[in-house]
């Protein structure tokens, strides 16, 4: 795998928010506008075709299923420019690659700000690249932290009623988990001989082993460290119980970046997750790998259960992810080859799912001005929009049937080989995950009847159905789900070399 | 002979072009609903052409499979390979040409006069049921049926939603069947998870106990929910008004198909992991409680609705409790006149109140003819097929005290709200004009339970076993043989006491059917709590809205406390008081140590200034000083030495 082509796929989202910010100044015409416009997603375009030829090309089974170049960066520290392609981290490039040019067209028609939420889109879309990609701890720390400023001020400045605080808060949480994570690279460097931060290096426990005494008690380094890292990492990916922030954020963000988030960041995250306990932490993950199950299986029973509390669509949309991840959990706590697969795998297609649900939702918003469907007193404010905007209704349908995971779309894949995977290993979670599915469903078909059937509350209001550009950014990402969901045999293989080593090194 | 890929391609190439079809007509606007019929008969015809394509090369070979992918999705040691493919069997094929059929006849019936709302729905919904369950028999396992499942669901769904008067029920429907699919698939994925492939072609035993019965239990949980029986019947109990014969064929033929596959391949695993008994007592149970629901109903409608469901939870239980044969028998017959019951309900209802709770005179002229022969054919009068599957079902159950008092009781309850159906037609103001078309088509429902299927062998039942093919008796020789005191089969034993408990409960059925016809709305008067209580299916709708209201509340405490009580209010404030107080506890202590540090420091600057002032101002000598400390430097060598 060529170094440069994965740099270009890093560099173009940021060198196109520059450029696209300097031709289209506020005040310029709307030619220069429109330049800018091209100009972001031509980048961002470019980009994500680089992250899809890289991964095409990607041949897991060479050299034990990673490829990696890199150059030497900040050689005193043993810091390198190292990024490379795996199994593990291909499919979240395609899903980086697949939701931000969609993300940079919906917001395309954006009449104020465009050139600043734009800008912010592609440097998240780098930051992304990058952090997914590096295989240095270093690296993978500086893209990954670098990914929270975006989503303050896409919150801050474009967010609802009370966007400074939701922004806030997301800012001071990331900033925590972003601490505790820097605080195990420091851990791990220190603890290490020779120090380096290398992942490749660091592979199969290089911690274990290691103890420090305080007040005479004996404390495990790379305990504290797998502790520390999974502090770091529930600050900034919803679990429950501390989710509170995801919540506020849920509310007050504009629904692309809920997207950008609950479709993208949040996968991403995890996958990142994974290689990190995998690669550093395997004795201490394997410990603790019930406990993980567990809290995967109570944040998809509580995801699930508190999504049909909700009256807003974007609070559903924000509870479905936190189910999302609790799959993902069950599926790496189980640590069978065919679950990790299956939580790889619903890291792309869960997120598409949820990416494509969330942008129907901002379509919504877009022509209603909210994204309610209840009024304080639980009564429908929306309702038959199938007979004025039947294609919407048609997509909603099957997006909502690939979050459900229904066999025909991918969501049905990942969920199946989770459970299939899992199963075996830890049966009461997956039951109890399973009859959360039901209560998944219930909200989800409640929600379609409510918004989409029966009849319209206001006959007056004016509901056009998808336009041209939706439809052309909607279809190919139900048409990729489709894909995914009949024929997953070719990602699988390139996911499965890649985590049947880990999980070798891992036994 | 075409070869196996070959048919199986031409097969799933039928079914693909009809959920094309289906999907295509479905997002045609209004205007161009012109197309939507021709589709529908064009996606049948090309079906039906390609089961009797495969039925003919196959009716030699038994049964056949062609695996398409073996590890299809993920091939790990430690679970088991999940594997699609198509079985062609004489069972699948029946099955299927058996709903091309029913989808035909009820095509034919359709008035030309009365027009859906929405015609590219309907003929939508249409193609997406058949496609769906001609897929779910053809599949060698059950990955391919749960596609299968889903569209058939969603043909329901779309059928429903094609008039403004079912949009409450469509998405009632869709949950209820949703809930019983993803039981269904995850029973199948706990099952592959379990090391247990699940597969018609290469079928592994279910041992009893452990995961695998519990991965059981899901998977027939969600079998019986799919057949719209009790508990989950809700959404037909609800008011619409679409066409009874669409409705029928889309809502509770295609998704009760889709998942009799399941029951019929699945039976000797079920009996393997203990469960089969379970289920067939399910059903039982599910049978009485939705057709006593049945019984108490005002409208026809909600009557004739709860009866499909009760038929293939009959279905479902015989084939537990006697065999597939006698199942097959019992579907075959039961959807034929069922159907031929909605085609009369069709024109009979056509204007009509269908409220029945004032006493009407029964009158019967010749349209009420069609619904009376298809009730005689329903519960068995004619019907050789349903007769015989009745007769030895119940000849099943004289083998145990239980089965015997509640298996006829079953059948009576069953029987009684078929008549009652029937004469709730018959006394309903009929319709004025009925097109040929509706004739032709309840005629051919009858011929085809009468006549066609007396032999046996001409519906393809004899090939579902070869064994049973031979022995096949047909009613007329059964009952001679009967009455003569012969045996005919050493399978039936003595058949004496089964004919006459059968006789006797159609007889009593269609008595008891006839002389309570104007009973009904007393009874429902007399007892009005508990009459509403069974009508409504016995509050499983309230009770379920209850459970999910708690579940919201539940969640939104959950919520309310873990969330914004604890995590924004109590946490954030009090992390808030907590950084608050501790800025200021070291904004007071760096002042108090700031003013010390201060003082201290301008105390030693005054002591260390005082010393040359001293000196300076005459008061102190610099060598007395110096004396001092010379003084003391000698001692303190002094002391350290």
């Amino acid at each position: 795998m060529s170094l440069q082509l994965i740099t270009l796929m890093v560099l173009l989202p940021c060198v196109g928010a520059i450029a696209q910010a300097a031709v289209a100044s506020p005040t310029g015409s709307s030619a220069k506008v429109g330049l800018g416009k091209w100009i972001a997603f031509g980048s961002s375009f470019v980009a994500s075709l680089c992250g899809v030829v890289a991964v095409s090309v990607l041949n897991p089974e060479a050299s034990g299923g990673a490829a990696v170049s890199g150059v030497s960066w900040l050689k005193a520290y043993a810091v390198s420019y190292e990024l490379g392609l795996d199994g593990l981290n291909a499919l979240a490039v395609l899903l980086i690659s697949v939701i931000f040019p969609v993300l940079i067209l919906v917001e395309w028609r954006r009449e104020r700000g465009v050139r600043g939420v734009h800008g912010l889109f592609l440097l998240l879309q780098a930051s992304l690249f990058g952090a997914v990609c590096s295989q240095d701890l270093f690296l993978t720390f500086f893209f990954w932290a670098l990914s929270s400023l975006p989503f303050y001020f896409l919150i801050a400045i474009w967010g609802g009623e009370q966007r400074e605080a939701a922004a806030t808060r997301k800012i001071v949480i990331s900033s925590i988990g972003n601490g505790l994570v820097f605080l195990v690279i420091v851990l791990v460097y220190y603890a290490v001989q020779p120090q380096t931060f290398s992942i490749r290096e660091l592979l199969g426990g290089k911690m274990e082993g290691k103890v420090f005494e305080l007040f005479g008690v004996d404390i495990h380094l790379a305990k504290l460290a797998f502790g520390l890292l999974c502090a770091g990492f529930c600050c900034r990916i919803p679990i429950w119980p501390v989710h509170g922030w995801f919540s506020g954020m849920a509310v007050q963000s504009p629904p692309s970046v809920m997207v950008a988030y609950s479709g993208v960041f949040i996968p991403v995250s995890l996958a990142i997750f994974m290689r990190l306990v995998f690669s550093l932490f395997p004795k201490e993950f394997s410990q603790f790998a019930e406990v993980i199950t567990w809290v995967g299986a109570l944040n998809v029973i509580f995801g699930s259960s508190c999504a049909i509390a909700q009256r807003g669509l974007q609070l559903i949309l924000g509870f479905f992810s936190i189910a999302h991840v609790g799959f993902t959990l069950i599926g790496m706590g189980a640590l069978d080859q065919t679950s990790v697969v299956g939580a790889v795998y619903l890291g792309l297609a869960g997120g598409l799912g949820l990416a494509g649900f969330g942008t129907l939702i901002g379509a919504i918003r877009d022509r209603v001005g909210h994204s309610e469907f209840l009024d304080e007193k639980d009564a429908p404010i929306l309702g038959g929009l199938v007979s004025k905007a039947p294609v919407m209704a048609f997509l909603a349908g099957a997006f909502a049937a690939s979050v459900l995971g229904f066999p025909g779309f991918g969501g049905f894949v990942g969920n199946a080989l989770v459970m299939m995977g899992s199963y075996g290993v830890f049966p009461y979670a997956v039951l109890s995950a399973s009859v959360s599915i039901l209560l998944m469903t219930y909200a989800l078909f409640t929600v379609y009847r409510l918004v989409f059937l029966g009849k319209a509350r206001d006959e007056r209001l004016k509901f056009a159905d998808l336009s041209i550009m939706e439809r052309a950014y909607l279809i190919p990402v139900i048409v990729a789900l489709f894909a995914f969901g009949v024929y997953p045999k070719p990602l699988l293989d390139l996911v499965k070399p890649t985590v049947l080593s880990l999980l070798t090194l891992m036994k | 002979m075409l070869n196996v890929r070959t048919l199986s391609l031409i097969l799933l190439s039928g079914v693909g072009l009809a959920m094309i079809a289906g999907s295509g007509t479905l997002l045609l606007s209004k205007s161009q609903t012109r197309w939507a019929r021709p589709v529908q008969i064009l996606v049948l015809a090309m079906l039906l052409v390609c089961f009797v394509v495969a039925w003919i090369s196959c009716s030699d070979a038994g049964l056949i499979s062609s695996n398409w992918s073996v590890g299809w999705v993920v091939s790990a040691p430690q679970i088991a390979k999940v594997r699609v493919g198509v079985l062609l069997d004489p069972a699948g094929l029946f099955c299927g040409s058996l709903f091309i059929l029913l989808s035909f006849l009820s095509l034919l019936a359709l008035e030309p006069s009365v027009k859906p709302q929405r015609e590219e729905r309907t003929a939508a919904s249409l193609c997406f049921a058949v496609g769906g369950v001609c897929l779910s028999w053809l599949s060698v396992s059950p990955w391919l049926v749960f596609i299968g499942m889903f569209f058939s669901v969603l043909g329901g769904f779309v059928s429903l939603a094609d008039s403004e008067g079912s949009f409450s029920q469509a998405p009632r429907f869709l949950l209820e069947r949703a809930l019983g699919f993803l039981l269904c698939l995850s029973g199948a994925l706990m099952l592959t998870g379990s090391g247990v492939e699940a597969s018609w072609v290469s079928p592994q035993a279910w041992h009893p106990g452990g995961m695998v019965q519990t991965a059981g239990i899901l998977f027939c949980f969600g079998i019986v929910l799919q057949f719209g029986g009790f508990p989950l019947s809700s959404s037909s109990l609800l008011q619409d008004t679409q066409s009874v014969c669409e409705r029928f064929l889309a809502t509770v033929l295609a998704p009760g198909f889709s998942a009799l596959v399941f029951l019929f391949r699945f039976r000797k695993q079920l009996v393997e992991a203990d469960l089969l008994q379970f289920v067939g007592w399910f059903l039982i149970a599910a049978a009485v409680l939705s057709t006593l629901t049945g019984l108490f109903q005002n409208s026809w409608r909600k009557s004739f609705a709860t009866l499909g469901s009760a038929v293939f939870c009959l279905v479902g239980a015989s084939l537990v409790f006697a065999s597939p044969l006698v199942s097959m028998a019992l579907l075959t017959s039961a959807c034929l006149s069922a159907l031929c019951l909605t085609i009369g309900g069709q024109v009979a209802m056509e204007g009509a109140e269908e409220e029945i709770t004032r006493k009407r005179k029964l009158k019967i002229d010749s349209v009420a003819a069609i619904p009376l022969a298809a009730a005689f054919v329903l519960s068995g009068g004619f019907g050789f097929l349903g007769s015989w599957s009745f007769l030895y079902w119940i000849r099943h159950s004289l083998e145990s005290a239980l089965a015997i008092s509640l298996i006829p009781f079953t059948l009576f309850l069953f029987m009684l709200l078929v008549w009652r159906v029937g004469w709730m037609l018959v006394a309903a103001k009929t319709a004025t004009r009925v097109s040929w078309r509706a004739w032709v088509s309840a005629g051919l429902c009858l011929l085809s339970g009468l006549a066609i299927f007396w032999v046996g062998e001409a519906t393809g039942l004899g090939l579902v076993s070869t064994q049973i093919s031979g022995e096949h008796p047909f009613l007329a020789r059964f009952v001679e043989a009967s009455l003569n005191g012969v045996n005919i089969g050493d399978e039936l034993g003595e058949p004496g006491i089964a004919v006459w408990l059968y006789a006797g409960i159609f007889l009593t059925s269609g008595v008891v059917a006839f002389f309570l016809h104007g009973v009904w709305s007393k009874v429902f008067r007399a007892i009005p709590k508990s009459s509403q209580f069974i009508s409504n299916g016995y509050g499983i709708s309230v009770a379920s809205a209850a459970i999910t209201s708690r579940v919201r509340e539940g969640a939104a405490l959950i919520e309310q406390v873990a969330t914004r009580l604890f995590w924004e209010e109590l946490l954030s404030d009090l992390g808030a008081r907590a950084l608050v107080a501790t800025s200021r506890a070291f904004y007071v202590a760096d002042v108090w140590v700031g003013e010390k540090a201060g003082k201290a420091f301008e105390k030693t600057l005054d002591v260390s200034v005082r010393v040359p002032r001293l000196i300076q101002s005459g008061d102190a000598q610099w060598y007395l000083f110096f004396g001092i400390l010379c003084t003391i430097l000698i001692l303190v060598n002094f002391l350290m030495n």
